[in-house]
């Protein structure tokens, strides 16, 4: 016969039970070191997600996480899954997320997390961090120095059709001949040039976004290119041609800058109009994948 | 051109869940709560601009692969 007695049982995680008992759950911002010759510590304390608590630097070896405690009941799975459809909850959160990463950007080299990667204990992030450390050092390196900086293009359509049949051969003849054909012929020239020119202008947009991604990808450390975002989202009148993310020295950005400002000179009269945003801490350049890729 | 200093208030909250939520780290460890490494981005934003029916069955098939607990 088998006898269990209470003492075989069990206990549950005391870590897990306190964490419960107190409502208490880790925000993790992001992995990190100090950068070379500023102290964090120095600074006045940065307030976290949850306004009731300031940020503070878990240790595990040579690194960092920069966490600050959150009611572990704001973090129910069933009630984000809610919250995750509020657009006022998750731009609240976005930017409270964004505020702190911006703060912690000024002190450390950051590999910034997603949003909302919340532990229940300081064990588990460390076991996180423990599984993570063969690549998170070299990724560290990578960054280290550099800022994120996005770069952004919206194409004027007009403006660009009218490029492409100055500036295609075939298209500026088939335009010659429209404006030399009589009467008659005119308007079917003219049908066939719109249509051929809708090509060419594809073509052309294509080749020089392309071209200008070449351009910047010289200037910086790394380079990657984004989604393109719907008109809904983004809101201009024109189509997003080109979002990349560039990884820049901060030694490198006037260099940059000055690429970025001749081009914004050479295709704006084009109608391509340039965005440029940062610095972000090196979101696109983050992931252990880029870290191998590189 | 537009250049955006580090004043948040001037970032869109498309360019902000593009990196926060897109791009970030994925850390898993026991006993996380975390967002996935799936197409979130827009997520609210897209419930936001989509009729509600669309938006809903977007929204129930978008969280399916969201959040995922790992087993401990």
């Amino acid at each position: 016969m088998q006898i269990t007695t209470m003492d075989a049982v069990p206990l549950p995680d005391a870590e897990i039970v306190t964490a419960l008992l107190e409502n208490r759950a880790y925000y993790a911002y992001a992995l990190a070191r100090p950068k070379p010759g500023v102290s964090a510590a120095a600074a006045a304390p940065i307030v976290g997600v949850d306004p009731r608590h300031t940020v503070r630097e878990v240790v595990h070896g040579e690194v960092l996480a920069l966490v600050s405690d959150v009611a572990l009941a704001e973090y129910d799975l069933e009630l984000l899954r809610e919250r995750f459809q509020n657009t006022l909850w998750l731009e609240v959160l976005a930017r409270g997320h964004q505020r702190v990463i911006a703060a912690l950007n000024e002190h450390y080299t950051l590999l910034p997390l997603k949003l909302c990667t919340v532990y229940t204990n300081e064990a588990s992030l460390h076991e996180a961090l423990e599984a993570n450390s063969a690549w998170v050092g070299a990724a560290l390196d990578r960054v280290e120095g550099a800022q994120e900086w996005g770069v952004k293009i919206f194409c004027d359509r007009a403006a660009l059709v009218t490029w492409a049949i100055s500036e295609v051969p075939q298209l500026r003849q088939l335009a010659t001949t429209v404006n030399a054909a009589s009467p008659g012929a005119r308007y079917m020239l003219e049908k066939r040039l719109q249509r051929a020119a809708e090509q060419g202008a594809d073509d052309l947009r294509r080749r020089e976004v392309e071209a200008i991604g070449a351009q910047l990808a010289t200037k910086v450390r790394a380079a990657q290119a984004g989604t393109l975002q719907p008109q809904q989202l983004h809101g201009h009148a024109e189509e997003m041609v080109l979002n990349g993310a560039y990884l820049v020295a901060e030694s490198e950005f006037e260099t940059f800058r000055a690429a970025l400002d001749e081009l914004v000179a050479e295709y704006s009269p084009h109608g391509f109009n340039f965005e440029l945003t940062g610095p972000w801490p090196a979101y696109s350049f983050s992931t252990p994948e880029q870290q191998e890729a590189a | 051109m537009e250049t955006a200093k580090w004043d948040t208030s001037d970032l869109t909250i498309v360019d902000l869940l593009d990196r926060a939520l897109d791009k970030g780290v994925l850390l898993w460890g026991e006993l996380v709560i975390s967002v996935a490494d799936v197409d979130l981005v827009y997520l609210g934003l897209k419930a936001m601009l989509c009729s509600i029916d669309t938006a809903e069955q977007m929204r129930e098939k978008a969280w399916q692969q969201l959040i995922e607990t790992p087993s401990v």
